[in-house]
C-alpha cells in the first residue's frame, strides 16, 4: 500500500517533468519590473484598499472577459452557466485548487468572498448586494457556486468577476476587513510571496503552488513607485522599467530611437472620447445645432494635430467605437455617416435654416430672439493632450461662426458639472465594460442621471429605459445584438453628444529580457495594466528571451 | 519671565489660529476624498460602495463644527486617524516615513548655504573692491531670484536627463537594501545632490547678503582698524574681529530661513521625486486627504513657531535689554 502511494508519486513526478521538458523552448526565470504611479508602497496586500495592485498578481480572477478576442478565459473557474429562466448562475471552478500556502481552496472560500462584501459594503465594487437581486449562494459541493437572482439578469456575471477571491481560513477571523491589511497575503495567483517592501520599490514572487505547470514563466515582479509619467519616461528611455502604459510625448524619437530592435509600442484603441453637450440649455435644445456642430469638425485632423496621431478616428454617431467593434451596427453607421463627415458647408446651412444668424455684426452667430450664442467647453485642469483638441474644436466652430472657449477647471468641479448637468458642453470619456449596455446604462437610464458623468445631457426616456432593461431578461446573443442596434440609432438620431476619437490604449514594452507581450501581430489581450484581468493574462505569457 | 509669558501666549494663539486655518483650507477647495477617489477610479466605484467608502474614511458624520471639534482633540492627542490615499495606513506612520527625509534635505541644505554663504558674505564684504567683492554676490543674488522649481528643474534637465550624471529620482537607489553600509550611505549622498545642490543655489544669496550687509558695517569700527594697524593677518581680522561681530543678525535670521527650507524642499521633493513630505502634500492634496495634508501643514507650521521661538530665547541671551 505505501509502496504503491510512492510509486504512484514517482509517476507523477515523472509525468510533469515530462510535461516541463515538452515546453523546452521556454526559459523560466526572470523579474520583470514595471512601474506604478503612487505616493509609495506599503505593507498592504488588502485589494479592496490598496489600490489595485494585486488583483491578477496575488488574487486570480474567477474568469476573464478579453473584450480583445471576445472570448472568455477562464482561469479558477471552469465554467458559468444561467439557467434558463435567467435567475440562477452556477459556477464550477477547477478541481484541487491550493492556496499559496497549501490550503485546498473551495467553493466555501468563493462564497465567502461574495458574502463578505454584504458585511464590508465599501469592498462592494459593483454594488450587487445594494441592488437586492442576489437572494443567496449556495456551495453544494468542493467546486460548484449557485447564485440565485430574485429577477432574470443575464448581465450579473460580468459584475461578479470583479470580486477578489479571498481564503476564509485567514480572512474569516478577521473583525474589522476595512483597516485589514493582509501583510502576509495567501492567494492564487502567480506571484504571491512577498519579496521586500520599501517606500519606493516592492518585489513579488512566484507562488508555487500556482495551478498552472510551469506558469508563471517569470520567478518576480518587481513595483518601482513614480510620481508621474514625465518621470516614467526617462525610466523607460534608460531601460529601468519592462512595461509602461503611459503617455510617452513623441514616442518614435524619444523611446523607440533609443532601441529599435527592443524599445516598442503598440496603442490599439480604448474608451471612445465624446463631447457631451447640455440638450437642456438653449441652443443645444435643437437637434440641428448639435448636428452642425459635430459635421463642423474635421475628426482626422484634430487626432493628427491636436493628439499626435495617437487616437483612433470615430465616425461613429451611434455612441460605441473601436472597443466594442464587434458590436457597431454596419447599417447604422451607414444611415447617419453624414453627421461625423467634415461638412462646414452644410453645418452653415443648418444653422442659417434654424435662424442663427449673426444679427449684432460681431462676427458671430446669435439666436433668433438676438441674444448672442457663446459658451465653454469644460476641460480639466493639465489634461494638455484634450486641453489641445478642445482648442482646435473652438477654431472650427470659429469657422462656422460659433463662439465657444476653452474652460479648464479644478477636477472637482469638472466632476460635479458632469454629473449635475452643470455643462453646456464638456469633453469626456466614455465606459470601458465588458458589454456596450454597461455604456448605454451610463448615458441613458433615467436613474443614474445625476451620478453619471455621462447621463447629464438631458436626452431621457421611459421606453429606452426598458429598452436598456430588457437586454438582462435574454442571453439569445442575436436579441442582445437588436438591443444594442436600437440604441446606437436611437443615439445616433437624437445626438446627445458629439463623438471625437478612441482613447489610444497608452502600452510600451522592452524585449531586450522578455518576450511574449501582446502586440499588433500578436493582440491575444489589450494590452492594459490597470486591469487585474488582462495584467494576469500577460504576466502568464511573458518569459526570457 | 513675564517676557518669555507673554511670547509663549503669543505663539499659542499664532499655533491656534494656525491650525484653524489648516483645517478650513482644504475645505474650501471643491470636491472631497471620496470624490477624488471616484475620480482616480475613473468611475469604476459603484455609487452605493462610495458612500460605504466614505464612511469607512469618516466623512459622514457631523457639520463642519462638529468636524472642528474633532479635528481639535485629534491634534491635541496626536491622534491623526488614517490616511485616505494611503488607506488604512495611520497619518502618523505616513509622515514618519517622509518626514527624516525632508529634515534631511531642507537642514541639510540650509546648512551647507549657511556656511558658504556667511564664508563668502565675509569675503566679499573684506575683498569688496575686487573681482571676487563685485562679480561673486550679483552672480548669486541673481541665481536666487529663480524661483526653487526653474532651478531644480534646470539642474534635473542637464545633470540627469542630458548628462545623465546624477539620479533623476528616489532617496536611494531601490535596489540598495537600506541600512549602515557604505553602498546605501554613498547613494543616499548622490541621491540628494540634485535637490540639496538646487536648493543650496537658492539659498546661499540670503546669506551672502546678510553677511556682507553686516560686515560692512563692522569693517567701518574703530576696532578693526585697530587691528589692522597691529599687523595681524588679514584672515584674522576678517574672521576674529568683523566677522564674530557681524554674524548677530545672522544667527536670528536662521530662524525665519528654517520655515522658507521646508517650504521650498516641497518644490524640489516633487521635480525630483524625494519621498519626503512635499511629495507627499501634492499628492494628498490631490486625493483630497484631509487628514494627510492638515498633519502636514501642522508639522509646517510648528517648526516655524518652534525656530522663532528659539530665535527669541536666543535674543534675550545675546541682548538682555529686550527681556526688560
Amino acid at each position: 500500500m505505501h509502496s504503491k502511494k510512492i510509486l504512484a508519486s514517482l509517476v507523477c513526478g515523472l509525468l510533469i517533468s515530462a510535461g516541463g521538458a515538452m515546453a523546452e523552448d521556454i526559459k523560466q526565470g526572470g523579474t520583470l519590473t514595471v512601474p506604478i504611479i503612487n505616493t509609495g508602497f506599503v505593507e498592504n496586500f488588502n485589494p479592496y484598499t490598496s489600490g489595485d495592485l494585486t488583483h491578477g498578481v496575488i488574487f486570480e480572477p474567477l474568469m476573464v472577459f478579453n473584450a480583445m478576442t471576445g472570448k472568455t478565459e477562464w482561469r479558477l473557474a471552469e465554467s458559468a452557466d444561467y439557467s434558463d429562466d435567467l435567475k440562477t448562475i452556477t459556477l464550477k471552478i477547477r478541481d484541487g485548487l491550493k492556496w499559496s500556502d497549501g490550503q485546498p481552496l473551495t467553493s466555501k472560500d468563493v462564497a465567502f468572498s461574495y458574502e463578505l462584501s454584504k458585511e464590508a459594503a465599501a469592498f462592494d465594487l459593483k454594488g450587487i448586494w445594494p441592488a437586492g437581486n442576489l437572494k443567496s449562494i449556495k456551495t453544494p459541493d468542493a467546486t460548484t457556486i449557485v447564485f440565485e437572482l430574485n429577477t432574470p439578469d443575464s448581465t450579473l456575471l460580468w459584475d461578479l468577476a470583479a470580486y477578489h477571491i479571498v481564503p476564509e481560513h485567514i480572512w474569516g477571523k478577521e473583525k474589522n476587513l476595512t483597516t485589514f491589511m493582509n501583510v502576509n497575503p495567501v492567494g492564487s495567483g502567480p506571484m504571491t510571496t512577498v519579496k521586500y517592501v520599501k517606500s519606493q520599490q516592492m518585489q513579488l514572487c512566484r507562488n508555487d503552488n500556482y495551478y498552472l505547470p510551469n506558469r508563471p514563466y517569470i520567478d518576480c515582479i518587481t513595483y518601482r513607485s513614480y510620481n508621474d509619467n514625465s518621470q516614467i519616461q526617462p525610466a523607460l528611455m534608460k531601460g529601468e522599467i519592462d512595461w509602461g502604459s503611459n503617455f510617452i510625448a513623441d514616442i518614435e524619437n524619444t523611446y523607440v530611437k533609443a532601441d529599435p530592435a527592443n524599445n516598442h509600442f503598440w496603442y490599439p484603441a480604448n474608451d471612445a472620447i465624446h463631447l457631451y453637450v447640455n440638450t437642456k440649455e438653449a441652443p443645444f435644445d435643437d437637434l440641428n445645432v448639435r448636428k452642425a456642430l459635430s459635421m463642423a469638425l474635421n475628426r482626422a485632423d484634430i487626432v493628427d494635430i491636436a493628439a499626435f496621431g495617437y487616437p483612433t478616428v470615430n465616425y461613429n454617431a451611434g455612441g460605441i467605437a473601436e472597443l466594442y467593434k464587434p458590436y457597431i451596427s454596419k447599417e447604422m453607421t451607414a444611415k447617419y455617416k453624414d453627421l461625423t463627415q467634415y461638412d462646414p458647408k452644410k453645418s452653415n446651412q443648418l444653422l442659417d435654416q434654424g435662424g442663427y444668424k449673426d444679427l449684432d455684426g460681431d462676427g458671430f452667430r446669435d439666436m433668433p430672439n438676438g441674444e448672442p450664442i457663446e459658451f465653454d467647453i469644460e476641460v480639466v485642469n493639465g489634461w494638455t493632450d484634450w486641453i489641445q483638441v478642445v482648442q482646435m474644436v473652438t477654431e472650427y466652430y470659429e469657422e462656422i461662426g460659433i463662439k465657444a472657449n476653452v474652460k479648464t477647471v479644478d477636477w472637482a468641479v469638472y466632476d460635479k458639472n458632469l454629473k449635475n448637468s452643470g455643462y453646456k458642453m464638456s469633453i469626456n470619456w466614455s465606459m470601458v465594460a465588458t458589454n456596450p449596455i454597461q455604456a448605454y446604462q451610463e448615458y441613458f437610464l433615467t436613474d443614474r442621471a445625476g451620478q453619471s458623468f455621462h447621463g447629464g445631457h438631458g436626452v431621457h426616456s421611459p421606453e429606452i429605459d426598458q429598452l436598456i432593461n430588457s437586454f438582462g431578461l435574454t442571453k439569445d446573443p442575436m436579441k442582445q445584438q437588436a438591443i444594442l442596434d436600437e440604441l446606437q440609432e436611437f443615439t445616433a438620431a437624437n445626438l446627445p453628444f458629439i463623438p471625437l476619437f478612441s482613447n489610444p490604449t497608452w502600452y510600451q514594452y522592452n524585449t531586450s529580457k522578455f518576450v511574449g507581450w501582446p502586440s499588433e501581430e500578436n493582440p491575444y489581450v489589450r494590452p492594459v495594466w490597470y486591469d487585474g484581468g488582462t495584467r494576469n493574462l500577460i504576466l502568464n505569457n511573458l518569459h526570457l528571451k | 519671565m513675564s517676557f518669555l509669558l507673554r511670547r509663549l501666549s503669543f505663539y499659542f494663539t499664532a499655533f491656534l489660529l494656525a491650525i484653524s486655518f489648516n483645517f478650513l483650507l482644504p475645505r474650501m477647495m471643491p470636491g472631497d476624498p471620496v470624490d477624488a477617489l471616484f475620480a482616480a477610479a475613473q468611475g469604476k466605484i459603484d455609487p452605493a460602495a462610495m458612500d460605504a467608502i466614505r464612511e469607512m474614511y469618516g466623512f459622514v458624520d457631523g457639520n463642519i463644527f462638529q468636524q472642528y471639534i474633532a479635528y481639535m482633540q485629534s491634534v491635541f492627542t496626536l491622534d491623526l486617524g488614517p490616511s485616505v490615499l494611503m488607506f488604512p495606513v495611520q497619518v502618523t506612520d505616513v509622515l514618519a516615513m517622509a518626514l527624516p527625509w525632508t529634515m534631511f534635505l531642507a537642514l541639510g541644505s540650509l546648512i551647507v548655504a549657511l556656511i558658504l554663504g556667511v564664508g563668502i558674505g565675509t569675503y566679499a564684504s573684506y575683498r569688496r573692491e575686487g573681482l571676487f567683492g563685485q562679480v561673486v554676490p550679483p552672480v548669486l543674488a541673481f541665481i536666487s531670484n529663480f524661483p526653487y522649481v526653474v532651478t531644480a528643474l534646470l539642474l534635473f534637465y542637464f545633470f540627469g536627463l542630458k548628462l545623465e550624471l546624477l539620479p533623476l529620482a528616489y532617496t536611494y537607489n531601490p535596489d540598495v537594501d537600506p541600512g549602515l553600509s557604505l553602498e546605501f550611505i554613498g547613494s543616499v549622498l548622490k541621491h540628494a545632490i540634485l535637490p540639496m545642490g538646487s536648493m543650496i543655489l537658492v539659498g546661499i544669496a540670503t546669506w551672502v547678503f546678510n553677511m556682507r550687509n553686516a560686515m560692512i558695517n563692522v569693517l567701518g569700527e574703530d576696532y578693526v582698524t585697530m587691528a589692522q594697524a597691529k599687523g595681524l593677518s588679514s584672515f584674522r581680522v576678517m574672521y576674529r574681529y568683523a566677522g564674530r561681530n557681524a554674524i548677530l543678525p545672522v544667527a536670528t535670521a536662521i530662524a525665519m530661513a528654517i520655515g522658507f527650507s521646508f517650504a521650498g524642499s516641497i518644490m524640489t521633493e516633487i521635480v525630483f521625486n524625494y519621498q519626503g513630505l512635499g511629495n507627499i502634500l501634492l499628492k494628498g492634496i490631490m486625493a483630497r486627504d484631509y487628514p494627510l495634508i492638515q498633519a502636514i501643514l501642522l508639522i509646517l507650521v510648528s517648526a516655524v513657531l518652534t525656530a522663532n521661538f528659539i530665535a527669541d530665547l536666543l535674543y534675550v541671551w545675546l541682548d538682555p535689554r529686550i527681556s526688560k
